[in-house]
């Protein structure tokens, strides 16, 4: 099981921290149809799959809160940060070798990022945001599942490396 | 197994985190409050510097997936631009920021507000269901809450929020946006609710027998002293109707003037309150056929 060296956690808050601004400052205005790549989800579900489901949860946790907090945030703090946390702790128990495209990670990481779409309908609509369009639900959950899972095919080796920059071999599973 | 049984608990606490954390921001603390804004003070200018490196390729990519309603004359200056300069993207991108900045800044002259240009450089994710972004100009600037954001085709929203040098924007069109609403022909009030979707948002009128037909075109009612909204700005245009007239749960579907997805140069609203002196006014009195006939009385305060 993976260690969390110091090294390591600033590399991930390094990771987290850039997907967000890439996704808000250029992702989000390039006008996709559906939902919005979400780049940070995919960072979150990628070192869960190398890390298990422990550090999956925490960085997941960690993510949401960034999302909430940082600008244009606008929902409930805690919103996201629930969903990510939980999404962190289910991939993080199917674990794969880091820094390998392979094909069952990449679908495991739009399937999931597909469910944290739903999830996040469902969990506005209990939280009483006043007109959550369930029309277009449908369409932003088959949107998010082929976005994640083309981030997921250039981030699963983009993070493999970035784990063999802070002193591993490559293989953490 | 030992780390299976700690990652479920991490999981419970942080789930009682995170409902504590929701608890917490519904009732409004001011910690939060204080996070957020530390927040915006260490992202914002990262936004504004990524968003300002990558506006060449996002100007040129949002053209691609969306139809470019920018107008034919940014076009002819763009080719023009390019033509003199060796084409190139970036040359594009200026010139539709011009035409934008343009159209915004005569929209602004034309009900005589003070305008703060801003850049819009962040956008909130689409399946949040909230219409919020984030512009380049904050309380440095002199931006506070509660001001109305226009660009050249109407209102954009106001802001919810003002960082040290960026601002966060709530959309006209974000399901929690309510702005005060009156039809162009009619004069029927009504409130425009947003739905989260970029091109559709729901006008309920104050009177549900008011007639309302498709092509109607909305403007700003207005707040006291502009605030959040200033009056007579266009607003959307209505595309469709749900209900009988008469009907209390009668609405119409508006399409907002400013396209929500293509959002670049906008203006912040600096001085809407035009607090003039009034004068009275004298049925019968004689009129000067050379001064043109004004209903608020705006003309007949004395100029020094």
């Amino acid at each position: 099981m993976l260690r969390l060296t110091f090294p390591r956690v600033l590399l991930i808050i390094a990771a987290l921290g850039s997907a967000l601004v890439i996704q808000s400052a250029i992702l989000a205005r390039l006008g996709l149809p559906g939902a919005t790549p979400d780049m940070l989800l995919v960072a979150v579900l990628v070192i869960a799959l190398a890390a298990g489901p422990l550090v999956g949860t925490v960085v997941g946790f960690s993510a949401g809160v960034l999302v909430d907090i940082a600008p244009p945030a606008a929902g409930s703090l805690g919103q996201t940060a629930a969903i990510y946390a939980l999404a962190g702790f289910a991939i993080g128990h199917a674990q794969f070798e880091a820094g390998r495209p392979e094909f069952a990670a990449v679908l495991l990481v739009g399937g999931v990022s597909a469910a944290v779409v739903l999830g996040q309908a469902i969990l506005g609509t209990l939280l009483g945001q006043p007109e959550v369009t369930w029309s277009v639900v449908p369409l932003f959950v088959v949107t998010q599942f082929v976005y994640s899972a083309l981030l997921a095919f250039v981030m699963i080796p983009a993070i493999g490396l970035l784990y063999r920059g802070a002193g591993d071999e490559g293989r953490f599973a | 197994m030992r780390e299976a049984t700690r990652a479920r608990a991490v999981l419970g606490v942080l789930l009682l985190a995170s409902i504590t954390l929701v608890l917490l921001d519904v009732r409004g603390s001011s910690a939060i409050g204080g996070v957020r804004g530390l927040a915006a003070t260490v992202f914002g200018p990262v936004q504004t510097a990524v968003a300002a490196a990558a506006a060449p390729f996002v100007s040129v990519a949002s053209s691609v997936t969306s139809f470019g309603d920018v107008g034919a004359r940014s076009e002819i200056a763009a080719q023009d631009l390019a033509a003199a300069t060796g084409s190139n993207q970036t040359q594009s991108d200026i010139a539709r920021s011009a035409a934008q900045l343009e159209a915004m800044l005569k929209t602004a002259g034309a009900s005589g507000f003070s305008v703060i240009p801003a850049r819009v450089v962040a956008y909130g994710s689409a399946q949040t269901f909230s219409g919020t972004v984030t512009i380049d100009a904050g309380s440095n600037d002199g931006l506070s809450p509660d001001m109305s954001v226009l660009n050249g085709n109407g209102l954009v929203g106001k802001i919810i929020a003002a960082g040290p040098t960026t601002a966060t924007v709530q959309l006209v069109t974000d399901d929690d946006s309510v702005v005060g609403a009156r039809l162009v022909n009619s004069g029927d009030a009504g409130a425009l609710q947003g739905t989260g979707r970029p091109g559709e948002s729901i006008l309920r009128l104050l009177d549900p027998t008011s007639p309302v037909k498709e092509g109607d075109q909305l403007v700003t009612f207005g707040s006291p002293e502009g605030k959040p909204y200033v009056a007579g700005l266009p607003l959307g245009t209505v595309i469709g109707m749900r209900g009988e007239p008469g009907q209390a749960d009668r609405e119409a579907i508006v399409s907002p003037a400013a396209r929500m997805g293509a959002l670049d140069i906008v203006g912040v609203v600096m001085n809407p309150a035009r607090t003039q002196s009034r004068t009275p006014v004298s049925p019968g009195g004689s009129v000067n056929p050379s001064t043109p006939a004004n209903p608020t009385g705006a003309a007949a305060e004395p100029r020094r």
